[in-house]
Protein backbone atom coordinates (compact mmCIF):
# COMPACT_ATOMS: atom_id res chain seq x y z
CA UNK A 1 0.00 0.00 0.00
CA UNK A 2 1.07 3.65 -0.50
CA UNK A 3 0.89 6.52 1.63
CA UNK A 4 0.56 9.62 -0.14
CA UNK A 5 0.62 13.43 1.29
CA UNK A 6 -0.63 16.33 -0.23
CA UNK A 7 -0.12 20.32 0.20
CA UNK A 8 -0.83 23.21 -2.03
CA UNK A 9 2.99 24.16 -1.70
CA UNK A 10 6.54 22.70 -1.23
CA UNK A 11 8.84 25.30 -0.54
CA UNK A 12 11.97 25.34 1.01
CA UNK A 13 12.16 26.73 4.70
CA UNK A 14 8.44 26.10 5.02
CA UNK A 15 7.67 24.59 8.13
CA UNK A 16 4.59 22.27 6.88
CA UNK A 17 7.31 21.07 3.93
CA UNK A 18 9.35 20.34 6.58
CA UNK A 19 7.00 18.76 8.44
CA UNK A 20 5.44 16.39 5.48
CA UNK A 21 9.69 15.53 4.70
CA UNK A 22 9.95 14.54 8.34
CA UNK A 23 6.70 12.09 8.29
CA UNK A 24 7.86 10.63 4.86
CA UNK A 25 11.25 10.06 5.72
CA UNK A 26 9.22 8.36 9.11
CA UNK A 27 7.07 6.14 6.75
CA UNK A 28 9.71 5.20 4.58
CA UNK A 29 12.01 3.54 7.88
CA UNK A 30 8.78 1.84 8.31
CA UNK A 31 8.41 0.30 5.14
CA UNK A 32 5.66 1.95 3.28
CA UNK A 33 5.59 3.07 -0.49
CA UNK A 34 5.07 7.48 0.01
CA UNK A 35 4.79 10.17 -2.56
CA UNK A 36 4.40 13.63 -2.05
CA UNK A 37 1.74 15.97 -4.24
CA UNK A 38 1.95 20.05 -4.45
CA UNK A 39 0.16 22.13 -6.38
CA UNK A 40 3.40 24.73 -6.12
CA UNK A 41 6.63 22.82 -5.79
CA UNK A 42 9.88 25.11 -5.51
CA UNK A 43 12.29 24.10 -8.41
CA UNK A 44 14.33 23.03 -5.35
CA UNK A 45 12.45 20.46 -3.97
CA UNK A 46 11.50 19.20 -7.55
CA UNK A 47 13.29 16.18 -6.72
CA UNK A 48 11.15 15.68 -3.63
CA UNK A 49 7.63 16.29 -4.67
CA UNK A 50 4.91 15.66 -7.89
CA UNK A 51 2.57 17.95 -9.40
CA UNK A 52 -1.10 17.31 -7.29
CA UNK A 53 -2.63 16.10 -10.88
CA UNK A 54 -0.45 12.91 -11.05
CA UNK A 55 -2.47 11.60 -7.54
CA UNK A 56 -5.60 11.74 -9.99
CA UNK A 57 -4.86 7.67 -10.65
CA UNK A 58 -5.01 6.63 -6.97
CA UNK A 59 -7.97 8.74 -5.89
CA UNK A 60 -9.68 4.75 -6.52
CA UNK A 61 -6.87 2.91 -4.81
CA UNK A 62 -9.02 2.15 -2.10
CA UNK A 63 -5.84 0.44 0.18
CA UNK A 64 -3.75 3.71 -0.03
CA UNK A 65 -3.85 6.45 2.13
CA UNK A 66 -4.27 9.99 1.41
CA UNK A 67 -2.53 12.46 3.64
CA UNK A 68 -3.85 16.33 3.26
CA UNK A 69 -2.19 18.69 5.00
CA UNK A 70 -4.56 21.81 5.32
CA UNK A 71 -3.12 25.16 5.70
CA UNK A 72 -4.96 27.32 3.06
CA UNK A 73 -7.47 26.93 0.43
CA UNK A 74 -6.15 25.07 -3.14
CA UNK A 75 -8.16 23.36 -5.88
CA UNK A 76 -6.78 20.02 -4.91
CA UNK A 77 -8.62 19.68 -2.19
CA UNK A 78 -11.63 17.94 -4.10
CA UNK A 79 -8.27 15.24 -4.77
CA UNK A 80 -9.18 14.84 -1.11
CA UNK A 81 -12.65 15.18 -1.25
CA UNK A 82 -12.73 12.31 -4.26
CA UNK A 83 -10.55 10.07 -2.98
CA UNK A 84 -11.82 6.74 -2.70
CA UNK A 85 -9.21 4.79 -0.36
CA UNK A 86 -8.47 6.43 3.86
CA UNK A 87 -8.16 9.60 4.41
CA UNK A 88 -6.34 11.76 7.01
CA UNK A 89 -7.02 15.42 7.87
CA UNK A 90 -3.43 17.51 9.35
CA UNK A 91 -5.18 20.70 9.84
CA UNK A 92 -2.09 23.83 10.28
CA UNK A 93 -4.44 26.21 10.94
CA UNK A 94 -5.53 29.09 8.49
CA UNK A 95 -5.54 32.80 9.11
CA UNK A 96 -9.08 34.18 9.75
CA UNK A 97 -9.18 36.23 6.81
CA UNK A 98 -10.51 39.65 7.87
CA UNK A 99 -6.55 39.79 8.78
CA UNK A 100 -5.74 40.12 5.39
CA UNK A 101 -8.68 42.94 4.74
CA UNK A 102 -7.28 46.20 3.40
CA UNK A 103 -4.11 44.64 3.00
CA UNK A 104 -4.14 41.30 0.07
CA UNK A 105 -7.81 40.58 -1.28
CA UNK A 106 -6.29 37.31 -2.95
CA UNK A 107 -5.03 35.96 0.33
CA UNK A 108 -8.21 37.62 1.88
CA UNK A 109 -10.36 35.35 0.24
CA UNK A 110 -7.77 32.20 -0.21
CA UNK A 111 -8.25 32.34 3.60
CA UNK A 112 -12.23 33.14 3.54
CA UNK A 113 -12.89 29.80 0.87
CA UNK A 114 -10.26 27.56 3.17
CA UNK A 115 -12.29 27.91 5.83
CA UNK A 116 -15.27 27.65 4.62
CA UNK A 117 -14.02 24.62 2.99
CA UNK A 118 -12.68 23.12 5.91
CA UNK A 119 -16.81 22.74 6.65
CA UNK A 120 -16.58 19.90 3.77
CA UNK A 121 -13.81 17.95 4.81
CA UNK A 122 -15.33 16.66 8.04
CA UNK A 123 -15.70 13.07 6.32
CA UNK A 124 -12.61 11.39 6.69
CA UNK A 125 -10.81 8.43 8.57
CA UNK A 126 -8.82 10.85 10.82
CA UNK A 127 -8.63 14.87 11.55
CA UNK A 128 -5.15 15.58 13.45
CA UNK A 129 -4.60 19.33 14.72
CA UNK A 130 -0.88 20.00 15.46
CA UNK A 131 -2.18 21.41 18.21
CA UNK A 132 -5.04 21.52 20.51
CA UNK A 133 -6.21 24.73 19.12
CA UNK A 134 -6.27 23.58 15.64
CA UNK A 135 -8.35 20.38 17.06
CA UNK A 136 -10.78 22.52 18.71
CA UNK A 137 -11.10 24.34 15.54
CA UNK A 138 -11.76 21.17 13.38
CA UNK A 139 -14.44 20.60 16.22
CA UNK A 140 -15.96 24.17 15.52
CA UNK A 141 -16.60 23.32 11.82
CA UNK A 142 -18.24 19.99 12.62
CA UNK A 143 -15.44 17.40 12.51
CA UNK A 144 -16.16 14.11 14.78
CA UNK A 145 -14.39 14.59 18.00
CA UNK A 146 -13.81 10.56 17.82
CA UNK A 147 -11.90 10.52 15.31
CA UNK A 148 -9.57 13.57 15.30
CA UNK A 149 -6.47 13.69 17.43
CA UNK A 150 -3.14 15.85 17.79
CA UNK A 151 0.11 15.41 15.91
CA UNK A 152 2.58 18.65 16.89
CA UNK A 153 5.10 19.24 14.32
CA UNK A 154 8.47 17.71 14.07
CA UNK A 155 11.00 20.56 15.16
CA UNK A 156 13.89 19.75 12.56
CA UNK A 157 16.67 19.83 15.38
CA UNK A 158 18.81 17.21 12.88
CA UNK A 159 18.67 20.02 10.37
CA UNK A 160 19.71 23.44 12.51
CA UNK A 161 22.69 20.29 13.94
CA UNK A 162 23.77 19.78 10.39
CA UNK A 163 23.73 23.14 9.20
CA UNK A 164 27.16 25.57 9.68
CA UNK A 165 26.73 29.03 10.55
CA UNK A 166 27.43 32.16 8.69
CA UNK A 167 30.45 33.39 9.78
CA UNK A 168 30.46 36.77 8.43
CA UNK A 169 26.81 37.63 9.08
CA UNK A 170 27.20 36.28 12.57
CA UNK A 171 30.07 38.81 13.07
CA UNK A 172 28.15 41.75 11.58
CA UNK A 173 25.36 40.77 14.02
CA UNK A 174 27.63 41.08 16.89
CA UNK A 175 29.45 43.74 15.94
CA UNK A 176 29.71 46.22 18.80
CA UNK A 177 27.69 43.80 21.13
CA UNK A 178 24.05 45.29 19.94
CA UNK A 179 21.36 43.78 21.65
CA UNK A 180 19.56 41.57 18.99
CA UNK A 181 15.59 41.04 19.02
CA UNK A 182 14.30 38.48 16.77
CA UNK A 183 11.23 37.66 15.12
CA UNK A 184 10.37 35.23 12.40
CA UNK A 185 7.94 34.25 10.62
CA UNK A 186 6.11 35.44 7.44
CA UNK A 187 5.41 39.37 7.33
CA UNK A 188 1.89 39.07 7.57
CA UNK A 189 -1.04 41.21 9.21
CA UNK A 190 -1.89 38.36 11.69
CA UNK A 191 1.29 38.75 13.05
CA UNK A 192 1.31 42.14 14.11
CA UNK A 193 4.62 43.04 13.31
CA UNK A 194 3.51 46.72 14.04
CA UNK A 195 2.97 45.78 17.54
CA UNK A 196 7.11 44.19 17.52
CA UNK A 197 8.18 47.54 15.99
CA UNK A 198 6.59 49.74 18.73
CA UNK A 199 7.20 47.60 21.75
CA UNK A 200 11.25 47.61 20.26
CA UNK A 201 10.99 51.64 19.70
CA UNK A 202 10.38 51.71 23.32
CA UNK A 203 13.33 49.68 23.78
CA UNK A 204 15.61 50.84 21.62
CA UNK A 205 14.75 54.92 22.72
CA UNK A 206 13.99 54.63 26.21
CA UNK A 207 16.03 51.68 27.38
CA UNK A 208 18.59 50.43 24.91
CA UNK A 209 19.91 52.24 21.88
CA UNK A 210 22.91 49.76 21.21
CA UNK A 211 20.10 47.45 20.03
CA UNK A 212 18.88 46.02 16.80
CA UNK A 213 15.20 44.31 15.89
CA UNK A 214 15.60 41.61 13.41
CA UNK A 215 12.25 40.45 10.99
CA UNK A 216 12.92 37.46 9.94
CA UNK A 217 10.86 36.50 7.33
CA UNK A 218 9.08 36.69 3.52
CA UNK A 219 7.95 40.12 2.49
CA UNK A 220 4.96 39.02 0.34
CA UNK A 221 2.38 41.42 0.65
CA UNK A 222 3.28 44.94 -0.73
CA UNK A 223 0.63 47.22 0.87
CA UNK A 224 1.64 45.84 4.27
CA UNK A 225 5.25 46.22 3.63
CA UNK A 226 4.85 49.59 2.48
CA UNK A 227 2.79 50.05 5.91
CA UNK A 228 5.50 49.07 8.09
CA UNK A 229 8.32 50.72 6.36
CA UNK A 230 6.38 54.02 6.91
CA UNK A 231 5.54 53.37 10.98
CA UNK A 232 9.90 52.84 10.75
CA UNK A 233 10.60 56.04 9.25
CA UNK A 234 7.86 57.77 11.44
CA UNK A 235 9.30 56.41 14.65
CA UNK A 236 13.27 57.10 13.02
CA UNK A 237 14.27 53.52 13.44
CA UNK A 238 15.13 52.93 9.89
CA UNK A 239 18.91 52.22 11.21
CA UNK A 240 18.17 50.32 14.08
CA UNK A 241 15.75 47.39 12.17
CA UNK A 242 15.98 45.33 9.71
CA UNK A 243 13.77 43.10 7.30
CA UNK A 244 16.10 40.75 6.21
CA UNK A 245 13.56 38.91 3.58
CA UNK A 246 13.06 35.07 3.10
CA UNK A 247 16.64 33.54 4.29
CA UNK A 248 18.33 30.27 4.00
CA UNK A 249 18.23 27.90 6.59
CA UNK A 250 21.80 28.72 7.36
CA UNK A 251 20.94 32.23 7.64
CA UNK A 252 17.79 31.24 9.94
CA UNK A 253 20.32 29.02 11.85
CA UNK A 254 23.11 32.80 12.69
CA UNK A 255 19.97 34.71 13.78
CA UNK A 256 18.97 32.40 16.36
CA UNK A 257 22.31 32.26 17.30
CA UNK A 258 23.04 36.09 17.01
CA UNK A 259 19.68 36.99 19.03
CA UNK A 260 19.38 37.99 22.51
CA UNK A 261 15.58 37.70 22.80
CA UNK A 262 12.77 35.88 20.50
CA UNK A 263 9.68 38.36 20.64
CA UNK A 264 6.55 37.75 19.45
CA UNK A 265 3.26 39.36 18.80
CA UNK A 266 0.96 37.61 16.11
CA UNK A 267 -2.96 37.90 16.92
CA UNK A 268 -3.42 34.65 15.31
CA UNK A 269 -1.34 31.10 15.38
CA UNK A 270 -2.33 27.72 15.23
CA UNK A 271 0.83 26.05 16.40
CA UNK A 272 4.12 28.68 15.53
CA UNK A 273 7.06 26.79 14.97
CA UNK A 274 9.42 29.70 15.65
CA UNK A 275 8.70 29.49 19.47
CA UNK A 276 10.25 25.80 19.24
CA UNK A 277 13.25 27.51 17.26
CA UNK A 278 13.44 30.25 19.83
CA UNK A 279 13.48 27.25 22.69
CA UNK A 280 16.25 25.08 20.64
CA UNK A 281 18.35 27.88 20.64
CA UNK A 282 18.01 28.95 24.02
CA UNK A 283 16.41 32.14 23.48
CA UNK A 284 14.23 33.96 26.01
CA UNK A 285 10.80 34.08 24.52
CA UNK A 286 8.09 37.18 25.42
CA UNK A 287 5.15 36.57 23.14
CA UNK A 288 1.56 37.59 23.11
CA UNK A 289 -0.82 35.45 24.55
CA UNK A 290 -3.31 34.63 21.29
CA UNK A 291 -4.11 31.62 19.64
CA UNK A 292 -2.12 28.85 20.07
CA UNK A 293 1.16 30.29 21.68
CA UNK A 294 -0.03 29.74 25.09
CA UNK A 295 -0.22 26.09 24.00
CA UNK A 296 2.83 25.92 22.53
CA UNK A 297 4.81 27.37 25.59
CA UNK A 298 3.04 25.33 28.00
CA UNK A 299 4.45 26.86 31.23
CA UNK A 300 7.64 28.12 29.61
CA UNK A 301 8.49 31.98 28.38
CA UNK A 302 6.66 34.99 29.24
CA UNK A 303 3.56 36.32 27.68
CA UNK A 304 1.58 38.98 27.74
CA UNK A 305 -1.78 39.73 27.44
CA UNK A 306 -2.74 43.02 26.07
CA UNK A 307 -0.42 46.23 24.95
CA UNK A 308 1.13 47.97 27.38
CA UNK A 309 3.94 49.19 24.80
CA UNK A 310 6.26 49.74 27.95
CA UNK A 311 5.75 47.27 30.21
CA UNK A 312 6.25 44.86 27.40
CA UNK A 313 9.65 46.49 26.44
CA UNK A 314 10.75 46.78 30.40
CA UNK A 315 10.21 42.80 30.33
CA UNK A 316 11.93 42.55 27.17
CA UNK A 317 14.80 44.41 29.08
CA UNK A 318 14.60 42.60 32.41
CA UNK A 319 15.06 39.00 30.31
CA UNK A 320 18.02 40.39 28.36
CA UNK A 321 19.60 42.29 31.31
CA UNK A 322 18.64 39.47 34.34
CA UNK A 323 21.36 36.54 34.04
CA UNK A 324 19.34 34.74 36.41
CA UNK A 325 15.83 35.20 35.07
CA UNK A 326 16.53 34.54 31.76
CA UNK A 327 19.02 31.05 32.75
CA UNK A 328 15.16 30.33 34.36
CA UNK A 329 13.61 31.35 31.88
CA UNK A 330 16.00 29.02 29.25
CA UNK A 331 15.98 26.08 31.56
CA UNK A 332 12.00 26.09 31.72
CA UNK A 333 12.38 26.12 27.97
CA UNK A 334 14.39 23.66 27.21
CA UNK A 335 12.45 21.35 29.45
CA UNK A 336 9.21 22.36 27.29
CA UNK A 337 10.98 21.70 24.16
CA UNK A 338 11.08 17.73 25.29
CA UNK A 339 7.60 17.51 24.80
CA UNK A 340 7.98 17.93 21.09
CA UNK A 341 11.02 15.98 20.92
CA UNK A 342 11.17 14.13 17.25
CA UNK A 343 10.99 10.42 19.35
CA UNK A 344 7.77 11.78 21.06
CA UNK A 345 5.81 12.92 17.69
CA UNK A 346 6.66 9.80 16.06
CA UNK A 347 5.36 7.42 18.55
CA UNK A 348 2.33 9.89 17.80
CA UNK A 349 2.66 9.55 14.18
CA UNK A 350 3.10 5.63 14.84
CA UNK A 351 -0.40 5.80 16.77
CA UNK A 352 -1.93 7.77 14.32
CA UNK A 353 -1.01 4.94 11.77
CA UNK A 354 -2.02 2.23 14.54
CA UNK A 355 -4.90 3.56 14.95
CA UNK A 356 -6.17 3.30 11.11
CA UNK A 357 -4.72 -0.35 10.93
CA UNK A 358 -1.77 0.34 9.08
CA UNK A 359 0.77 -0.91 11.53
CA UNK A 360 -0.22 -3.47 14.32
CA UNK A 361 -1.25 -1.99 17.62
CA UNK A 362 1.69 -3.64 19.64
CA UNK A 363 4.60 -1.37 17.68
CA UNK A 364 5.38 -0.05 21.33
CA UNK B 1 -23.45 44.28 36.94
CA UNK B 2 -19.95 42.61 37.43
CA UNK B 3 -17.04 44.45 36.27
CA UNK B 4 -14.76 42.61 33.36
CA UNK B 5 -11.11 41.83 35.33
CA UNK B 6 -8.28 43.38 32.80
CA UNK B 7 -5.58 40.89 32.71
CA UNK B 8 -1.87 41.93 33.64
CA UNK B 9 0.19 43.02 30.60
CA UNK B 10 2.99 39.94 31.82
CA UNK B 11 1.59 36.88 32.72
CA UNK B 12 4.35 34.00 33.52
CA UNK B 13 3.07 30.36 33.84
CA UNK B 14 6.59 28.80 35.94
CA UNK B 15 5.42 28.03 39.37
CA UNK B 16 9.38 28.43 39.89
CA UNK B 17 9.58 31.94 38.91
CA UNK B 18 7.95 34.56 41.22
CA UNK B 19 5.58 36.23 38.36
CA UNK B 20 4.36 39.18 41.18
CA UNK B 21 7.96 39.96 41.65
CA UNK B 22 8.97 40.65 38.63
CA UNK B 23 5.84 42.34 37.67
CA UNK B 24 6.61 44.56 40.51
CA UNK B 25 10.16 44.93 39.09
CA UNK B 26 8.90 45.92 35.56
CA UNK B 27 6.07 48.02 36.86
CA UNK B 28 9.20 49.92 38.81
CA UNK B 29 11.14 50.39 35.85
CA UNK B 30 8.48 51.76 33.76
CA UNK B 31 7.41 54.26 36.51
CA UNK B 32 11.04 55.26 36.73
CA UNK B 33 11.18 56.06 33.25
CA UNK B 34 8.00 57.67 32.58
CA UNK B 35 8.91 60.27 35.18
CA UNK B 36 12.16 60.89 33.87
CA UNK B 37 10.27 61.53 30.67
CA UNK B 38 11.89 58.95 28.62
CA UNK B 39 8.64 57.69 26.78
CA UNK B 40 7.19 58.45 23.69
CA UNK B 41 3.56 59.51 24.83
CA UNK B 42 2.56 59.69 20.60
CA UNK B 43 4.09 55.94 20.10
CA UNK B 44 0.13 54.38 19.56
CA UNK B 45 0.15 57.95 16.91
CA UNK B 46 3.00 56.94 15.08
CA UNK B 47 2.64 55.19 11.71
CA UNK B 48 0.30 55.43 8.81
CA UNK B 49 -3.27 54.87 10.28
CA UNK B 50 -3.72 51.49 8.87
CA UNK B 51 -1.58 50.34 11.57
CA UNK B 52 -2.64 52.13 14.94
CA UNK B 53 -3.83 49.84 17.51
CA UNK B 54 -7.37 51.25 17.93
CA UNK B 55 -7.75 51.64 13.95
CA UNK B 56 -11.26 50.15 12.99
CA UNK B 57 -11.44 47.02 10.50
CA UNK B 58 -12.70 48.03 6.59
CA UNK B 59 -16.02 47.36 5.72
CA UNK B 60 -16.80 44.45 4.23
CA UNK B 61 -18.00 45.67 0.68
CA UNK B 62 -20.52 43.73 -1.33
CA UNK B 63 -19.64 41.22 -3.94
CA UNK B 64 -22.20 42.98 -6.77
CA UNK B 65 -20.59 46.43 -5.17
CA UNK B 66 -16.94 45.20 -5.59
CA UNK B 67 -17.69 43.53 -9.06
CA UNK B 68 -19.93 46.34 -10.53
CA UNK B 69 -20.37 44.54 -13.80
CA UNK B 70 -21.21 41.40 -12.20
CA UNK B 71 -25.16 41.63 -12.59
CA UNK B 72 -25.10 42.49 -16.07
CA UNK B 73 -22.68 39.73 -16.97
CA UNK B 74 -24.30 37.07 -15.34
CA UNK B 75 -27.81 38.32 -17.15
CA UNK B 76 -25.66 37.77 -20.45
CA UNK B 77 -24.63 34.54 -19.46
CA UNK B 78 -27.91 33.23 -19.59
CA UNK B 79 -29.35 35.03 -22.65
CA UNK B 80 -26.31 33.22 -24.37
CA UNK B 81 -26.60 30.26 -23.08
CA UNK B 82 -28.66 28.47 -25.73
CA UNK B 83 -26.48 27.66 -29.15
CA UNK B 84 -28.06 28.72 -31.94
CA UNK B 85 -27.28 27.43 -35.39
CA UNK B 86 -26.26 29.88 -38.00
CA UNK B 87 -28.81 31.10 -40.49
CA UNK B 88 -27.08 30.59 -44.26
CA UNK B 89 -26.98 33.46 -46.99
CA UNK B 90 -24.96 34.17 -49.76
CA UNK B 91 -24.56 37.73 -51.62
CA UNK B 92 -23.13 35.98 -54.72
CA UNK B 93 -25.92 37.22 -57.77
CA UNK B 94 -28.17 34.61 -59.39
CA UNK B 95 -26.48 31.42 -57.93
CA UNK B 96 -26.88 33.00 -54.57
CA UNK B 97 -30.00 31.23 -53.27
CA UNK B 98 -28.26 27.96 -55.08
CA UNK B 99 -25.67 28.22 -52.44
CA UNK B 100 -28.02 28.63 -49.91
CA UNK B 101 -30.04 25.74 -50.44
CA UNK B 102 -26.49 23.69 -50.72
CA UNK B 103 -25.30 24.35 -48.09
CA UNK B 104 -28.53 23.78 -46.04
CA UNK B 105 -28.92 20.63 -47.63
CA UNK B 106 -25.47 19.41 -46.63
CA UNK B 107 -25.71 21.09 -42.63
CA UNK B 108 -28.96 19.02 -42.49
CA UNK B 109 -27.18 15.85 -43.68
CA UNK B 110 -24.61 16.40 -41.57
CA UNK B 111 -25.51 18.16 -38.36
CA UNK B 112 -28.99 16.23 -37.71
CA UNK B 113 -27.69 13.31 -35.94
CA UNK B 114 -24.62 14.09 -34.33
CA UNK B 115 -24.12 18.21 -34.10
CA UNK B 116 -27.43 18.97 -33.42
CA UNK B 117 -27.39 16.59 -30.30
CA UNK B 118 -24.23 17.65 -28.92
CA UNK B 119 -25.85 21.64 -29.56
CA UNK B 120 -28.26 20.63 -27.53
CA UNK B 121 -26.45 18.89 -24.74
CA UNK B 122 -24.24 22.08 -24.54
CA UNK B 123 -27.02 24.64 -24.34
CA UNK B 124 -28.58 22.80 -21.55
CA UNK B 125 -24.84 22.79 -19.15
CA UNK B 126 -24.73 26.63 -20.60
CA UNK B 127 -27.89 27.24 -18.88
CA UNK B 128 -27.19 24.96 -15.66
CA UNK B 129 -23.89 26.96 -14.94
CA UNK B 130 -25.35 30.35 -15.86
CA UNK B 131 -28.08 29.56 -13.57
CA UNK B 132 -25.96 28.02 -10.65
CA UNK B 133 -23.31 31.02 -11.01
CA UNK B 134 -26.54 33.19 -10.34
CA UNK B 135 -27.47 31.44 -7.44
CA UNK B 136 -23.62 31.54 -6.06
CA UNK B 137 -23.40 35.17 -6.50
CA UNK B 138 -26.84 35.48 -4.79
CA UNK B 139 -25.42 33.46 -2.09
CA UNK B 140 -22.13 35.39 -2.14
CA UNK B 141 -24.30 38.57 -1.58
CA UNK B 142 -26.41 36.94 1.82
CA UNK B 143 -23.05 36.29 3.01
CA UNK B 144 -21.20 39.68 2.39
CA UNK B 145 -24.61 40.71 4.57
CA UNK B 146 -24.04 38.84 7.31
CA UNK B 147 -20.13 39.43 7.30
CA UNK B 148 -21.09 42.86 7.18
CA UNK B 149 -22.68 42.71 10.34
CA UNK B 150 -20.66 40.59 11.68
CA UNK B 151 -17.69 42.75 10.88
CA UNK B 152 -19.48 45.72 12.85
CA UNK B 153 -19.94 44.00 15.73
CA UNK B 154 -15.85 43.08 15.74
CA UNK B 155 -14.77 46.75 15.01
CA UNK B 156 -17.34 47.26 18.06
CA UNK B 157 -16.06 44.67 20.03
CA UNK B 158 -12.11 45.60 19.05
CA UNK B 159 -12.69 49.46 19.49
CA UNK B 160 -13.67 48.32 23.15
CA UNK B 161 -10.35 46.22 23.49
CA UNK B 162 -8.19 48.73 22.41
CA UNK B 163 -9.77 51.61 25.27
CA UNK B 164 -9.33 48.72 27.66
CA UNK B 165 -5.58 48.06 26.80
CA UNK B 166 -5.02 51.49 26.64
CA UNK B 167 -5.58 52.08 30.02
CA UNK B 168 -2.44 51.62 32.18
CA UNK B 169 -2.14 49.28 34.72
CA UNK B 170 -2.22 50.75 37.77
Amino acid sequence: MRIHQMHSGFIPGDAISNHILEIDTRLRAWGFETAIYARYIAPEMADRARPDHEYLPYLHATEDLLIYHYGIYSPAVRYFQATKGRRVLIYHNITPARYFRGWDREQELLCAVGRRTLGSLTDCDLALGDSEFNRQELLAAGFDADRSGVLPIFLTQARFESLPLNRPLLDRLRAGNKVNILTVGRIAPNKALEDVIRIFAVYHRAINPNSRLLLVGSRYLPRYNAALDALVADLGLEEAVTFTGLVSDTDLKTYYRAADLYLHASRHEGFCVPLLEGMYFGLPILARNAGAVPETLGRAGVLFNRLGYEQVAEMAHLLISDPDLRAQVVARQRERLQDFAPARVENRLRGVLAELGLLAQDWK
Amino acid sequence: MTATKVPPVIEIRDPALDGAEIARRVQQQVERRRAEGRYDPDLSRRGPPSLRPDRPLPAEPSVMAEFPGLRESLAELVAHSRLHEPAFASNAPLIGPLIVAVRRAWNWMSTKWYVRPILAQQSEVNERTASALGDLAQWHEMDSRDLRRLEAQVAALEARLARLENKEEP
